[in-house]
Order: structure tokens, then C-alpha cells, then sequence
């Protein structure tokens, strides 16, 4: 029975294979149609179809136009080139300004929100060493992480006599001592 | 003039901490590979070796200022190290290229590397930080150990701030490097730390051309694992790195499958052991690829018995356990200073939110988001596994041990958005389009031998 089997696949062996091939395509086919991912369902069911006409000799470029195609569609290989077009062409015409930034101590701070940029200012103007923020500060995660962060070595300190409030937040501190402020930032001392 | 100067020093600090590295890494991988620090025994090319001696020399680096602690002081001993190490490799060099001088490939090669490291040096050093990850972890955390000039308690792995949002347990290969670049320059700014992820991507790239065929495949190679998500490698994201490096290690795996040399297996997993050193999820992907090579050693046709591999090759076992010390220290130190993960892995929280997620349907959810990720790796894996079956009636063996891994490590990254304890949507959202890419990367890899098959089958 074994051997029969055998013999009647080796017999059919090409046609039995195409046939499980088609059967891996239409299932390809069919999840990526439910995932709805139709393009690429028509795509491989096309491509099944006319490899099979190209089924004696392979044609590499066959193969290579579909990849190419999936570069430039699917991945971000396109768009990296152009930001790195974008980057490396300026440095290198003109390398003056890229350079200077890069031995220029604490340059780059600017990629900071403002806000977090007048609150370094002022801690670095009054020498102070520790701060605490004050719950409208905690509270937006932006101004938090990136104060914490920009203000480094200054540290936050829940038992530091210095907070950082919004102006709006003046009335809640009124037994402090205003510091410095600059624009909506106020530096206050609560000891 | 100004510019003049500037352009000197950087070029300085690249060749010098490129000198640096290597001369720490030969001081190990020469007495190893070789038996000597002057003489070379082995026949491997010089090109594949170069990239382990330069992972080797990143490692002992971190392992010495995890040690010494000061910078200062590592910084010295380092140097002391690297001058000697980088003397002896010199000179092996010049020994070396007497007897044999560079070929024509070589020095393609050469070419090769320094044209695609060179394209990521602009957007490396003249973007400032300014993604999420790089600022509130990876470049605050080099901040803090150069601020403090030592890495240790002091540096203020406690804060609760910094406890809060900055992941404090995570590796600090890469930060230590950055601010070991700024203590050199004497300074702190946005630009200049960013120089160390130059130093990691030198190694990978000049692996990858080890790989150099005039051919459509190795173009393919190039595309798909630098430039398809590049903007991960200059961005200060370690995940770009973890992925690369993740892919450069099955992809040597799949050739030691191949052609069963022994420098394919040490290196793929020096590539692998680095991971433990970028990000924690390195520790998976460390499981996930060790796994693939444990498949590899006991599916080999020409099969080989374990133990005669370790006694064989003891030297190479023992430096890997070497390598490995610098992740015991920072495990110490974490246990010491009571750093712990925010995902409570394997705590009776994580279980009961297991099972609580697999109960409300939130894994569908994750599901998607995995799936929405690998979708056009699995479009371009499904289609060169059509066309191979097709044209060729097979399918390689090589492609083995990429899909083990990128599935082992897929299946482990869904279990830990089973159990995170954070908002699911959110922590999806934040870290799905990245924790990804290592499979993604890894089932490309898959693609690239599948893509080399055909074209040889072609020809």
C-alpha cells in the first residue's frame, strides 16, 4: 500500500507539488484577504499564475520587481535615504555651524519646550541645587520628564525649600518667597 | 580655523576610540583566536575577526567602569589597557599585511563600511537628542553617570524621579560609553554623546560585509537590515541596535548552519551575548537566539557531541562566560541599590493579569498590534517562500534559524503584554512599533537567504 503511494507520487510528483504549492498560495491568499490585505491576496495568486509559465528556467527579475516594489511601498527605506540626504549634504557643504554644535557645551537644549528652558535658566541663575515642581508641573508628563532630564545635575527633590510653579498657581504659594521668574515660570522658596 | 580644529578633534576622537575599543578587544580575542598577541595561527579572515575584537573591547570597557566604578580612574586603566592591546595589534597587522597584503576584495570591503558608517554620521551627530526613549533613558542615564563621574550610587539611580520614568534597571552599555565620550571632551551637550552609537553600529556594519558578493542578494542584505529602519540607529533608540544586532546574529547562525565554521558560531553569539547589554528585552532575545542554536548544534547534519564542542573549544566557552560577568555585576549592583523592573515578571500580580487578559479578550488586541508590525515581513517572507517552492521545489535550511528565533522571541514579547501592568493601549502604542523590529528584522534575514538561494539557483 506503502509502496504504491509511493510510486503513484513519483509518478505525479510535479503535478502533486504545484497542486500543494497552489493550495500554500490560496491559503496566503485567503488570510491576507481577511486581514484586509487584498493588494497583496491579488498579488500572490497573480504571481502563482505566471511563475507557472516561467516554471522551466527561473527569471530572477521575476522575483527582484515584486522586492523593489516592496521597498519603496512597505518599508521606510525611502524616506531614512531622504533624512539622511537631508542631513549629511548640509554637514558636509557646510560643516561650520553642524561642527561648532557639536564642542559647544550644552548646546542643542533648544530641542526643549520653552517652558522647560525658562525653568533651567532660571535654576542655573540662582545656583540652586535642588528643586520640587509644583502639581501643575508634576502633572504634564511632557514638562516632567524632560525638566528632570534637561535640568540634570540639578536634581528634584521633594524635600528641596525651592519649587517651580506656574504663575497661575501664585495664589497657593502665598506664604513663599518669590525668587526669580521669568515668563509664566516662577521660582519660589517655601522654607 | 575654528571649523578646522573642530573637524581635527572629531576626527581624533573617531580614530582614537575606534583604536580604543579594538586595542581593548585583541588584548583578549589575539591570546584566544591566536594563542598570541602578536602572532596569527588562525587562518579566519581578518575582516569577519575585526567586529568580534571591537564587541569584545565595548564589553571589557563597560566591565572595567562597572568595576572601578570612577571614570576617572577606569577611564585611565582603560586607556593603559587600549594603548598596549592597540600597540600589539598594530604591529600583528604590520606582520600580518607583509606576508599577506590586503586583497582587492578587502579593501572593497574597507571601502563599503566606510561609506555606509559614514552616511549615518551625519544624522548620528548632527540631529540632537530629541526622540522619548534617548532622552528620558538612555543619554539622561549617560548624563547622570558623567555628572556624578562615577557609576555608582551616587550617580542617583535612586531618585525617585528618576525611578519613576527612567527605567533604572536597564543596561548601561551604551550611556556609559556617552559619558565617557563627554568626560573626555570635558562637557555636556545634545550632539556630542551621541558619538557612541557610531561606536556600535561600526562593528555591525563591518559584519555585514563580511557578507560581500557582487550581488543583488548582498544589496538586499544591506537595504532591508541598515537602511530599512535606520532612523532606529541614529535617533539614540536602542531598539534599532537590539534588532541589528539580534539579525546580524542569525544571520551568522545560518551560515554556520551552512558551512559549519567555527568563527560563524562565536561570532553569532558574541552578537547575541552584546544584547544582554543594550536593553533588558536583550535578555529574551538572548533566550530566542540561544535556542535557535541549540537547534543548530543538534540538527546539523555532521552532528556534533556538546561536550567535545566545550573541550574543544574550552577558551572560547570560557571567554563567552568572561563576557558575560559585566551583566553580573549590574545585576549585583541593581539587587544592591534596590533598582527593580517595572513589569513585575513573574510576581503573583503578573500571573493573575495573565490570566486576566487571556479571559477578556485583551490578547486579540495584542494580536493585532503584533500582527500590524510583522505584516510586510510576513508579505515578503510568504512570497520568497512561494517563489522558492516554485522555482527551486525546497526551501533552505538557513532560513531555520532566523524564524526560530524571531518566533520564540515574538511569542515572549506577547506574554509580556499579557502581563504588563500598565494601561494595555497605551503600552502598546508606545513600544509595539519597536519591540517588533527585532522579529521583523530576524524574519528578513529569513528573506536574504531565501533571496540568495534563488540567485544561485539562477546562475
Amino acid at each position: 500500500m506503502a509502496n504504491s503511494l509511493k510510486n503513484i507520487y513519483f509518478r505525479f510528483q510535479n503535478r502533486i507539488n504545484l497542486i500543494l504549492i497552489f493550495l500554500l498560495v490560496v491559503v496566503f491568499a485567503f488570510f491576507a484577504w481577511q486581514l484586509e490585505n487584498r493588494v497583496y491576496a491579488i498579488f500572490i495568486l497573480s504571481f502563482y499564475i505566471v511563475a507557472l509559465f516561467f516554471k522551466q528556467r527561473l527569471h530572477f527579475e521575476l522575483i527582484i520587481v515584486p522586492i523593489i516594489l516592496f521597498f519603496i511601498f512597505n518599508t521606510l527605506t525611502l524616506e531614512a535615504l531622504l533624512l539622511l540626504k537631508k542631513s549629511d549634504l548640509p554637514s558636509i557643504q557646510h560643516p561650520k555651524a553642524e561642527l561648532s554644535n557639536l564642542f559647544t557645551p550644552h548646546s542643542g537644549q533648544g530641542v526643549l519646550p520653552s517652558k522647560v528652558l525658562d525653568m533651567i535658566s532660571i535654576l542655573n541663575k540662582n545656583d540652586v541645587e535642588t528643586y520640587k515642581l509644583s502639581e501643575k508641573f508634576s502633572s504634564d508628563i511632557v514638562i516632567y520628564q524632560r525638566i528632570v532630564e534637561g535640568a540634570w545635575p540639578i536634581k528634584p527633590d521633594n524635600n528641596s525649600a525651592f519649587t517651580l510653579i506656574a504663575i497661575d498657581e501664585m495664589d497657593k504659594y502665598k506664604d513663599c518667597i518669590t525668587i526669580d521668574e521669568i515668563e509664566d515660570v516662577v521660582l519660589v522658596n517655601c522654607r | 580655523m575654528l571649523t578646522v580644529v573642530n573637524a581635527l578633534s572629531l576626527f581624533l576622537l573617531i580614530s582614537l576610540g575606534l583604536f580604543y575599543f579594538l586595542g581593548l578587544g585583541w588584548l583578549v580575542i589575539g591570546p584566544i583566536f591566536h594563542g598570541s598577541l602578536i602572532k596569527r595561527k588562525n587562518n579566519d579572515s581578518r575582516f569577519i575577526e575585526l567586529p568580534i575584537i571591537f564587541i569584545s573591547g565595548l564589553i571589557i570597557n563597560y566591565g572595567i567602569v562597572l568595576l572601578v566604578q570612577s571614570l576617572k580612574i577606569s577611564f585611565i586603566i582603560c586607556c593603559i589597557l587600549a594603548i598596549i592591546g592597540s600597540f600589539f595589534y598594530s604591529a600583528m597587522l604590520f606582520k600580518t599585511l607583509k606576508q599577506k597584503p590586503l586583497s582587492h576584495n578587502s579593501i572593497l570591503k574597507m571601502f563599503g563600511v566606510f561609506l555606509v558608517c559614514g552616511l549615518f554620521l551625519g544624522p548620528i551627530l548632527f540631529i540632537p537628542l530629541m526622540e522619548w526613549d534617548a532622552r528620558s533613558i538612555w543619554f539622561f542615564h549617560a548624563k547622570m553617570i558623567f555628572s556624578a563621574g562615577t557609576f555608582s550610587q551616587l550617580t542617583g539611580w535612586q531618585n525617585p524621579a528618576v525611578i519613576d520614568f527612567s527605567h533604572a534597571d536597564y543596561p548601561n552599555l551604551l550611556p556609559t560609553m556617552a559619558a565617557q565620550i563627554s568626560y573626555v571632551m570635558g562637557f555636556w551637550n545634545e550632539y556630542l554623546p551621541k558619538l557612541s552609537l557610531f561606536f556600535l553600529l561600526v562593528p555591525a556594519v563591518s559584519l555585514l560585509f563580511t557578507f560581500t558578493k557582487r550581488s543583488i542578494s548582498f544589496l538586499f542584505l544591506i537595504i532591508i537590515i541598515v537602511f530599512s529602519f535606520s532612523p532606529k540607529l541614529w535617533d539614540g533608540h536602542m531598539d534599532g541596535y537590539l534588532a541589528l544586532y539580534f539579525a546580524i546574529s542569525m544571520l551568522l547562525l545560518g551560515r554556520y548552519y551552512k558551512y559549519s565554521k567555527t568563527i560563524d558560531l562565536f561570532s553569532s553569539l558574541i552578537f547575541l551575548l552584546v544584547l544582554l547589554y543594550f536593553k533588558n528585552e536583550g535578555n529574551l532575545a538572548l533566550i530566542s537566539g540561544f535556542s535557535s542554536v541549540l537547534f543548530v548544534i543538534l540538527f546539523k547534519k555532521k552532528s556534533i557531541c556538546l561536550h567535545l564542542l566545550v573541550r574543544k573549544y574550552w577558551k572560547y566557552v570560557a571567554f563567552l562566560i568572561v563576557l558575560l560577568l559585566p551583566f553580573g555585576i549590574w545585576n549585583i549592583y541593581k539587587h544592591q541599590w534596590g533598582l527593580s523592573n517595572d513589569l513585575g515578571i513573574g510576581t503573583n500580580q503578573s500571573i493573575e493579569q495573565l490570566l486576566i487578559r487571556l479571559n477578556d479578550g485583551s490578547f486579540k488586541i495584542i494580536l493585532e498590534n503584533v500582527y500590524g508590525q510583522l505584516q510586510n515581513s510576513f508579505m515578503l517572507l510568504g512570497f520568497l517562500i512561494i517563489a522558492s517552492l516554485l522555482f527551486l521545489n525546497k526551501l533552505d535550511k538557513e532560513i531555520l534559524p532566523p524564524l526560530i528565533a524571531a518566533g520564540i522571541y515574538c511569542l515572549g514579547m506577547i506574554s509580556i503584554y499579557l502581563i504588563t501592568p500598565l494601561n494595555l493601549v497605551n503600552h502598546l502604542n508606545d513600544s509595539v512599533f519597536r519591540t517588533m523590529l527585532s522579529v521583523t528584522a530576524c524574519i528578513y534575514i529569513a528573506c536574504y537567504y531565501q533571496v540568495v538561494s534563488l540567485e544561485n539557483h539562477e546562475k
